[in-house]
């Protein structure tokens, strides 16, 4: 029955994702001092489906330190805790490390041992600490138990050396398909185990049904595993089964006795003495009894020794023999001798096996020399204390292979941190991790999604039924006529009243393909509170590291933007909520000074407008500065000493490469990279970025985006002979040409008055170097459109009509072009290009040859003018 | 287009050498051209362009190939040849380009005509003489003799990811 899990697992991987934003999101609701117990109750379960998850899917680490949350969370439910402040920033802190666990568990990363370790020290800190009051390390494992008995195994693993487990499936258990031994080797991977079988049920082979359980275990675990990790083991089958589970404390020493001699629970240490000192005059001759019997019944140990002498290694036994014997009644040095013996056999390569055949054969030589003293109670004795000797050595054997693996792990952290400091460098050059890590580390894993979507379930998106009936609906509308429409195929003369049901069914045709258009592209579309959720976390973790009293407020977060949209804009956003807090919003002794409220805001606001999202920032702090601005400018070079700007010439600077008035850089910004980065990332989806401000009141910067990337409302110009698509969002008006409102300014750039402003206008047929019907500008059209705050009238010869076009790649078969973002097909089956408004724009202003537009109707010959130099190329690869 | 298709495709793209090809040859100009025939994904008549600004005049534009966009080069004009009417029997080649990241794009290859298939064996080449500065010879894979006329092998992937298409193209990558 082998399941393929790894489809689980990438499900539950997204599940925990979600609830750790849920427990995030709830653990910043939650009021400090007069907490909703609904809201812990929320945190509480998503913190616990992560456990029970993590738990089924045998990842342990994430389990145990779910764990512990869980526990706090659970007293914090239960009214038995407070909620702090303080435990609230250790529950997010540990929500970071968390979700780094399971990232990278997911990616096959190491874990980092090292914050996990430090962070549940915290979380067991802030645990016992609160329960015992001022001295939380020094206390007594008793008081622990009586206050809180239900946790104590996990919080005091030291005390605890191991469980007693008592499993008796049921009859029937195995018919449940569920299968004892599966438990067994569970438990075995999670610690040391010891398992004896009772077989007393079991009926003879006559009466025995294959298919039901007659056997029980009693199960010894050595190691330091949480109550609630064994009980998961048997999670499936706790109503099949009688389980009990016990602490079993006291010494590996004492539990292996006990294992060992199940019926006589105490060693018989008095037999073995008694025995030992019967025959320990005769120790010399034992031993080498012991060699020659040993070599004789066991030649394959014989190459074991060829390091040694037999006489040396006589002596050696004897010694050890006499050590065990003598430290019967003192077993912390007897564990640790043989330990160390253990340790050192190991290296000589001596197995399991051979210490049987150890014990096998001192027992027949101590029977000979012991003669009638060998009673079976004395046989029993010394097997017994042979086989927790095997024991004892061969522990050593596996606590060795743990110092290797500790040893192993511990290397791994010391190479984490570097890579994760790496990736923070990447994001955001920020020198001190330490506090900025929580931030910077989600952003990068924000930025890392797109590229590691892929191996992984990232790419896949949650769509609500209701969309799917929806489309379903639509298709369903679609066949019904498709079919009315198939039955005039078959028809052979078209009388009128075919034809007017002809046209019905085409318009009918029509508005079902743009429904289903329509309903898939929704499909994609996914509210923008999926990036609006982070901020308020940023907020708060940053409001704290500045010292600001900053409060979010979002709206329109069900806005519904296409997903690959929404996941290039979750950085810039981030980016720009920090600006805010940082630059913006003033400490609270300067705004107190200028009379505004000691918290500051910043708004989150999203809306449609038109085809386009639009996304607002605003703060009501200090604004920008036009003077300073324009200063840094000035002294970083970006313009000259003597140029005068507007306010928004002076704004937009901010988006220039290298500029940052930040007096001091901080940790959170200032270092110049960024504001371009901004406004490079939301071109590249087609978007605008723009920043109002007015100086001692606030900023607002504000976001257009496409609502996708696929679908472009589209208005078809023509030039010359050419088509064109020019994104309808992008246009404001278009307007015939007064030839009085046209000035040339210097000679050269060609203006329109439109109203109370200026526009430059841009030749597309002398841009694209085409053949234009009219050259003269009043023969043809104005398309007023706006980019980035700025207007160009593009002069084209006729608009044609609107229509969506599916937008497709130049740069699959071919390469970016200039001014172009790109192409789609037509009705009739021929391609139109789609025009980059901004790209068009600076590619006019590198064109600047021409001087006298309305004389020449020649059109300027891109060949010769631009490309001398391909041609060049293309001359010497010239085959002669 | 066929998924299979395009993988046996690759896989023979690598044989160069071994055993001998099949090449489809064209006319350019009175001379005979061939490419690797597995590169050829199809064989198409002239039909109406979108041209493309500011590229240079030997890419004629882009076409739609059933929803794909692909670029036309019109061979006449990247050889320096006198340039043809288009006409009925102007034939475009639709051919498949790997580029150095074996990445494969689809562009199409105006020629004159399309005249024949020939099995060439790796035996039969002869390396192209060196013209010196005169003819770039990187994108000749040989020259063959197929019934007592040279046929000139074109080493497709050179020719098309040479100067400006190549150049742009690690841009966008």
């Amino acid at each position: 029955m082998s399941i393929d899990m790894t489809q689980f697992l990438v499900t539950f991987y997204e599940e925990s994702f979600e609830g750790l934003e849920i427990m995030e999101s709830e653990l910043l609701n939650l009021d400090i001092g007069a907490a909703d117990a609904e809201t812990i109750n929320t945190i509480f379960r998503a913190a616990h489906s992560i456990k029970g998850g993590s738990g089924t899917f045998g990842l342990n680490a994430v389990a145990s330190y779910t764990h512990v949350m869980e526990t706090l969370l659970d007293e914090m439910r239960n009214g038995k805790r407070e909620v702090t402040q303080q435990a609230v920033a250790i529950l997010l802190s540990s929500v970071d490390v968390l979700r780094d666990m399971l990232k990278s568990l997911r990616d096959d990363l190491p874990l980092d041992h090292d914050a996990v370790a430090a962070s549940q020290q915290e979380l067991d800190e802030l645990l016992t600490g609160v329960e015992h009051g001022e001295s939380p390390s020094s206390d007594s494992d008793l008081h622990h138990a009586e206050i809180e008995p239900e946790l104590e195994p996990e919080l005091e693993p030291e005390s605890q050396m191991g469980w007693r487990i008592c499993f008796t499936p049921h009859r029937d258990m195995l018919k449940t398909g569920n299968d004892p031994v599966r438990m067994i080797r569970e438990l075995e991977s999670m610690a040391d185990i010891q398992v004896n079988v009772d077989m007393a049920n079991l009926p003879s082979l006559d009466d025995l049904d294959a298919e039901e359980s007659y056997l029980s275990w009693e199960i010894f675990m050595t190691d330091c595993i949480s109550e609630i990790e064994v009980r998961e083991v048997f999670a499936w089958v706790e109503d099949e089964c009688d389980l009990s589970i016990e602490p079993y404390a006291g010494t590996v020493m004492e539990q292996s006795l006990d294992i060992s001699v199940k019926s006589e629970p105490e060693l018989n240490v008095e037999l073995l003495e008694k025995s030992f000192n019967l025959v320990a005059p005769e120790g010399e001759k034992i031993v080498a009894q012991f060699y020659e019997q040993l070599f004789e019944r066991f030649p394959q140990v014989k190459p074991l020794f060829a390091n040694t002498t037999t006489e040396k290694q006589q002596v050696k036994l004897l010694a050890a023999l006499k050590l065990v014997i003598g430290n019967l009644r003192n077993p912390e040095t007897l564990i640790k001798t043989l330990t160390e013996l253990g340790v050192r056999h190991q290296a000589y390569g001596i197995e399991a096996a051979h210490y049987e055949a150890v014990a096998e054969t001192l027992l027949s030589v101590l029977q000979e020399f012991a003669g009638d003293a060998w009673t079976d109670d004395v046989k029993t004795a010394w097997s017994d204390a042979l086989t927790i000797i095997a024991t004892v050595m061969l522990d050593a054997y596996q606590a060795d292979d743990e110092v290797i693996a500790v040893q192993q792990t511990a290397v791994q952290p010391a190479v984490s941190p570097v890579q994760k400091t790496a990736s923070t460098l990447v994001e955001e050059k920020t020198a001190p991790a330490l506090t900025t890590k929580p931030i910077d580390k989600k952003a990068a894993g924000e930025g890392r999604k797109p590229s590691t979507g892929s191996g992984t379930g990232e790419t896949s998106i949650r769509v609500s039924i209701d969309k799917v009936d929806e489309l379903i609906n639509t298709v369903g509308e679609l066949v019904i006529t498709q079919s009315m429409l198939g039955q005039f195929g078959e028809l052979e003369d078209l009388t009128n009243d075919h034809q007017d049901k002809l046209r019905d069914g085409l318009a009918q045709l029509e508005r079902n393909t743009r429904e289903l258009q329509e309903s898939v592209m929704r499909i994609r579309m996914l509210p923008i509170s999926f990036t609006f959720q982070r901020f308020p976390r940023l907020v708060h973790d940053l409001s704290n590291q500045l010292g600001k009293k900053v409060e979010l407020k979002m709206s329109g977060e069900q806005t519904e933007l296409d997903k690959t949209v929404m996941e290039k804009i979750g950085d810039p956003l981030v980016h720009l909520v920090r600006n805010s807090m940082d630059h913006g919003i003033e400490s609270p002794a300067q705004r107190i000074a200028a009379g505004k409220p000691e918290m500051g805001t910043v708004n989150l606001n999203a809306f449609h407008q038109g085809g386009n999202i639009v996304i607002e920032i605003n703060d009501d702090g200090g604004g920008l500065n036009a003077e300073k601005i324009l200063a840094k400018a000035k002294s970083n070079g970006l313009i000259g000493d003597d140029e005068t700007l507007t306010e928004e010439q002076i704004h937009d600077l901010l988006f220039q490469p290298g500029f940052s008035t930040a007096d001091q850089v901080s940790d959170v910004s200032g270092r110049g990279v960024g504001m371009d980065v901004v406004r490079r990332n939301i071109r590249s989806l087609g978007g605008s970025v723009e920043v109002k401000s007015t100086e001692g009141v606030g900023s607002t910067f504000t976001i257009r985006l496409p609502l996708t990337l696929a679908i472009l409302e589209g208005q078809l110009i023509r030039v010359g002979r050419e088509t064109y698509v020019v994104p309808l969002v992008s246009i404001i008006e278009s307007v015939q040409i007064h030839k009085e409102k046209v000035n040339v300014i210097s000679g050269r750039g060609e203006v329109y008055k439109l109203r109370d402003d200026y526009i430059p206008i841009v030749r597309l047929y002398h841009v694209f170097g085409l053949k234009a019907e009219s050259t003269t500008l009043d023969k043809g059209l104005l398309v007023i459109v706006e980019t980035e705050g700025k207007k160009v009238a593009m002069f084209v010869d006729d608009l044609l009509g609107q229509q969506q076009v599916v937008i497709k790649s130049l740069e699959t078969n071919f390469r970016k072009i200039d001014g172009l973002s790109g192409a789609t097909i037509l009705g009739d089956g021929t391609v139109a290009l789609i025009l980059d408004v901004a790209g068009l724009f600076d590619l006019s202003k590198k064109i600047t040859t021409h001087t006298d537009f309305d004389k020449s109707d020649e059109p300027r010959d891109s060949e010769i003018d631009c490309d001398e130099n391909k041609l060049k190329d293309s001359d010497d690869e010239a085959v002669a | 287009m066929n998924d299979t298709a395009t993988n046996a495709h690759d896989v023979d793209l690598m044989e160069v050498g071994s055993e001998g090809q099949q090449y489809l040859t064209f006319m350019l100009a009175g001379e005979e051209y061939g490419v690797d025939i597995l590169r050829v994904q199809e064989i198409k008549g002239w039909d109406t362009v979108t041209k493309i600004p500011n590229t240079p005049e030997y890419i004629r534009g882009v076409i739609n190939l059933r929803g794909t966009i692909v670029p036309l080069i019109d061979l006449r004009l990247r050889f320096s040849l006198a340039q043809l009417d288009y006409g009925a029997t102007t034939v475009v080649i639709v051919i498949k380009v790997l580029n150095e990241n074996r990445k494969e794009r689809t562009m199409g290859i105006v020629v004159d005509a399309v005249s024949d298939v020939y099995n060439i064996s790796n035996d039969d080449f002869r390396a192209a003489p060196d013209f010196g500065t005169a003819v770039d010879t990187d994108f000749i894979r040989g020259l063959a003799t197929v019934n007592e006329q040279m046929v000139i092998l074109l080493e497709i992937d050179n020719m098309c990811n040479s100067a400006e298409l190549k150049i742009i193209d690690s841009i966008s990558e």
